[in-house]
């Protein structure tokens, strides 16, 4: 037993190496290429079952390489760098703390000349008049204007010390990082336990109640829907799109300026919920987060019109309101039509719907006729008892949701957060430590930094001169 | 490229004076262009002459031309803010990511030159700022349009922001870390294959496919087409795979007799490289023996450079012949020759002029530790923009990492500064090995910013020509 647990503490001493952390991130930045060259399920439009040739698409089942960032070796190298970032961590964890918890120490004269020419700054003052206690309560005050954990380290008749630190704590906000990391990693295995992602087309003026899932965590717990499609589950609820509109740029034809969907979440038969969803506005209602994606053309139209008898036109007006192909019977008149085709701008001249009068056997009688919207009295040409006025045309659109769950998205935005604060601290943050000695009417001045010198000299050099008139100005 | 596109001329009010939107905008960035043009060719001469008496006039001559250019590079960028309202930054599609890395760029270049004492580094930066600036040129849709639902988020503002911070801060890193390289004395042979491979990969993408296949060196076809303003704009000639199909192909078209310079360019590069690889006997007249080449090598490289100027005559001839062959739906291919020129042209010179260049260089400590500040610096905006980037995707597409090529490059070239970091401040790794990972850095993230628009598809397509 003795030596299973000697080999795990050996093989722990062995992961916990930097050279394996780059070795590990040499993978992970290879094992990422592949993935954005070769056709992802669900993720292209293209499904890579069509795209590529048999062999290689058995291939590629095999080895996962079409889910290239949820495969065994993608995934196997997150859990080993997981494992090398705690092994590393733990492992350097007492080094680290004693460096960032630095104690406050006293440097010998001969440490002092021993710093390069640029960071050790000397003066004299003349000792007979300076009282050595005033001395150092004074410069023990400029130098807690620097950092208010100054101290004296060396007090005696002829001599005293101070040091000062900044920043220390950058020496362990790699930690900060690479726990965010963790956390970052653990917030993505909760969204894929639990989350799903998926997509709805909901027609403007229509509901739904189930939606297409792409992508499921085993946990999700989805209810499918009973003889619907393989990958179509029930949302619990009803969402509808009362309404939705697309607006275009003026002078950018078909680029779209604003899109909106009004949706509305029924519990049974009461709304519980309105919102104006758009672009980078979701509805977040329960679990679900239903975020703006797309639209389309249904190639269906909402037109309002009027059926308008020629003999005693006032009391034969009959407002009716129909989609295309749908039979509109007017009683009063014994007319039926049908609008077969529409469209919101017919060769420039502006909204147009295409009738047909049909029969009571619904058999097409005379030639459709074309109306115009912006021409009302056009149609009352035609030698017929009646005539249409349109009032309206409306193309109707359907609205793309997608649909999301996301419940380890409050972690890793706390490991994004931990993330970017340690970062900057580790990298825009130095440890620096600053010492003043005075001996004999002689001042000594000089300081350390941990990582890159830049700026560093003239820093020292200026904490050096406060020093200077202060000691000049006690003198 | 959005079909439709206008391309109007639209009036914006200054003081009550009328001014088109392109006086205001895009002429100043096209003499910036110009003017970075200038500087590069100033840069060879501050190169050939460093060491001498003439060196501080080029570089000071040089360095005006890039304050210059900066200038009305900035006056053009912030006139275009002005011109699309203060809530559409100038950073929206393609033709401005690349004036906006490439001012970016240029603004850390100003500051390199004006604050580091390493005017040499602009050299090297001059001609990459130039080639964004010239693919910018020749981006046919330069309008200043307004934007799509999706970019209407104030994330755009600052994702992009950080994007080109610490893109711009790794390029200057990899500017630092060439000058590093010479500095420190790595051998002209084994910089000559650096520069072959990277010739190499030139040719490999500009003949791509079909030069391999087909035996024939191809360009994108150009066609005449009416806008639905009514005026007609030169095209990339695209269309349909197949009637009624979303894919569109783009037409191509044979540049005659050019792919035997081609093929003559490609063995050539592979020669030179073999001919670098081999180890020479040292001469002992001159000072820097172990930077010595012999004649042999250096003339395969030169011969293959003329090879890849046959192809730039073939072309020129072509042009002359078909008039649908032309360099305006060819930016890319016309950026990486230019860029073959610039870089066989710069390493000729250093090895030509190595001793002057050698002593006009500060310490390659100095050198190194720039490169190293660069990275600190652009690091934790790297870092920022992999965030904001996630925020963003949260909000405009339901999921906060989706794997999206341009999400997976982007969290790559991440990777290789934080093993140039762990390198650097962990394992004490040589400054030489640690320069190439930042030059290396560097072709990554022109990858993620430019390549994986152009040659693999996904959402980030809006910034795609």
């Amino acid at each position: 037993m003795a030596a299973f647990w000697d080999w795990v503490d050996r093989s722990f001493l062995k992961l916990a190496s930097v050279k394996i952390t780059v070795f590990i991130l040499v993978g992970l930045l290879l094992l990422s290429i592949p993935g954005t060259l070769i056709l992802q399920i669900n993720m292209s439009n293209v499904d890579p079952a069509l795209e590529y040739e048999y062999d290689f698409w058995k291939f590629g089942q095999w080895t996962q390489l079409f889910t290239a960032y949820h495969s065994f070796w993608y995934v196997g190298l997150i859990v080993i760098l997981s494992m090398n970032l705690i092994a590393c961590s733990v492992e350097r964890w007492p080094g680290m703390w004693k460096m960032a918890s630095a104690k406050p120490v006293a440097w010998a004269r001969e440490t002092f000349l021993r710093q390069p020419a640029s960071l050790l700054h000397k003066w004299e003052i003349n000792k007979q008049k300076a009282n050595i206690r005033e001395l150092e309560s004074e410069l023990l005050k400029v130098a807690k204007s620097f950092s208010r954990k100054a101290c004296v380290t060396e007090s005696t008749s002829e001599t005293f010390q101070i040091f000062f630190q900044t920043g220390q704590w950058s020496r362990i906000s790699n930690y900060l990082v690479h726990t965010s990391l963790l956390v970052i990693f653990a917030g993505a295995i909760i969204s894929s336990m639990y989350g799903f992602e998926g997509a709805i087309n909901i027609p403007a003026g229509s509901a739904v109640d189930s939606f297409i899932v792409f992508k499921e965590g085993k946990a999700a717990g989805l209810q499918p829907v009973p003889n619907g499609l393989v990958n179509e589950k029930k949302l619990g609820f009803k969402l509808a799109a009362t309404d939705f509109k697309v607006e275009f740029y003026k002078d950018y034809p078909g680029r779209p300026k604003d899109f909106v969907s009004w949706l509305e979440v029924f519990e049974g038969n009461t709304s519980v919920l309105k919102k104006e969803t758009r672009v980078n506005d979701p509805l977040i209602y329960k679990n679900f987060e239903f975020y703006q994606a797309s639209y389309g053309r249904l190639g269906d139209y909402d037109i309002k019109f009027r059926m308008i008898g020629k003999k005693d036109p006032e009391n034969n007006i009959f407002y009716i309101r129909s989609r295309l192909n749908e039979i509109q019977n007017v009683e009063k008149l014994k007319i039926t039509v049908v609008p077969l085709y529409a469209a919101t701008n017919l060769r420039g001249l502006g909204p147009a719907v295409q009738f047909t009068q049909v029969s009571a056997e619904n058999k097409a009688v005379g030639e459709p006729f074309w109306v115009f919207q912006e021409a009302p009295l056009y149609d009352f040409r035609r030698e017929v008892p009646w005539g249409v006025v349109v009032d309206e045309v409306k193309e109707i659109y359907f609205t793309g949701l997608q649909i999301g769950y996301d419940p380890g998205s409050p972690i890793y935005w706390l490991g994004c957060a931990g993330l970017l604060l340690g970062t900057f601290y580790a990298l825009f943050v130095t440890h620096k430590k600053y010492f003043l000695r005075y001996e004999n009417g002689e001042f000594y001045f000089s300081g350390t930094i941990h990582r890159l010198p830049s700026g560093f000299e003239q820093k020292v050099a200026k904490i050096a001169s406060r020093f200077l008139h202060a000691s000049k100005s006690i003198e | 490229m959005d079909e439709n596109a206008v391309l109007a001329i639209k009036k914006v009010s200054i003081f009550g004076m009328e001014i088109s939107q392109s006086s205001l905008t895009v002429s100043p960035l096209n003499f910036a262009s110009f003017v970075y043009l200038f500087a590069c060719f100033s840069y060879f001469f501050a190169l050939a002459k460093a060491g001498t008496k003439n060196e501080k006039f080029w570089n000071r001559f040089s360095a005006l031309l890039i304050f210059i250019a900066w200038g009305a590079h900035t006056f053009g960028i912030f006139g275009r803010w002005y011109v699309g309202g203060l809530d559409r930054p100038p950073w929206t599609n393609l033709y401005e990511s690349l004036i906006g890395f490439a001012w970016m760029f240029a603004t850390f270049l100003v500051y390199a030159i004006w604050k580091w004492g390493a005017p040499l580094v602009g050299a090297f930066a001059s001609p990459l700022i130039f080639l964004l600036m010239g693919m910018s040129v020749m981006t046919p849709n330069k309008d200043v349009e307004p934007l799509i639902p999706a970019l209407q988020s104030y994330w755009l503002k600052i994702h992009v922001l950080f994007g080109m911070i610490s893109y711009a801060g790794f390029t200057i890193a990899a500017c630092f870390g060439i000058l590093h390289l010479f500095k420190n004395k790595v051998s002209h042979s084994k910089i000559g294959i650096g520069i072959c491979t990277l010739m190499l990969l030139n040719l490999g993408i500009a003949g791509g496919y079909e030069s391999w296949t087909m035996g024939k060196f191809m360009m994108t076809k150009t066609v005449a087409r009416q806008m639905s303003d009514g005026t007609v704009q030169m095209v990339a000639d695209r269309v349909p795979q197949y009637p009624g199909s979303n894919k569109m192909i783009t037409r191509l078209e044979t540049v005659p007799y050019a792919n035997a310079f081609y093929f003559a360019g490609v063995v050539g590069f592979v020669t030179s490289m073999g001919l670098f690889a081999k180890r020479r006997k040292k001469s002992k007249l001159s000072a820097h023996p172990e930077m010595d080449l012999d004649t042999t090598s250096l003339g395969t490289f030169v011969f293959s450079v003329a090879m890849v100027f046959g192809i730039c005559c073939m072309i020129a001839l072509g042009m002359k012949s078909s008039p649908t062959l032309t360099l305006a739906s060819n930016p890319y291919l016309t950026q990486l020759l230019a860029m073959s020129f610039f870089f066989a042209g710069l390493y000729l010179v250093i090895c030509w002029r190595f001793e002057g260049v050698y002593r006009a260089l500060p310490t390659a400590q100095r050198l190194d530790e720039l490169g190293y500040k660069n990275i600190l610096f652009a690091f934790p905006f790297q870092t920022l923009l992999l965030v904001t980037g996630a925020i963003w995707a949260k909000y405009a597409w339901s999921r906060a990492w989706g794997w999206d090529p341009k999400e997976v490059w982007a969290l790559i070239t991440w990777l290789v500064y934080l093993i140039y970091l762990h390198g650097k401040l962990l394992l004490n790794w040589k400054p030489n090995l640690l320069s190439a990972i930042a030059i290396l850095g560097f072709m990554v993230m022109v990858f993620a910013f430019l390549g994986v628009n152009l040659v693999l598809s996904g959402l980030h397509s809006y910034g795609a020509a």
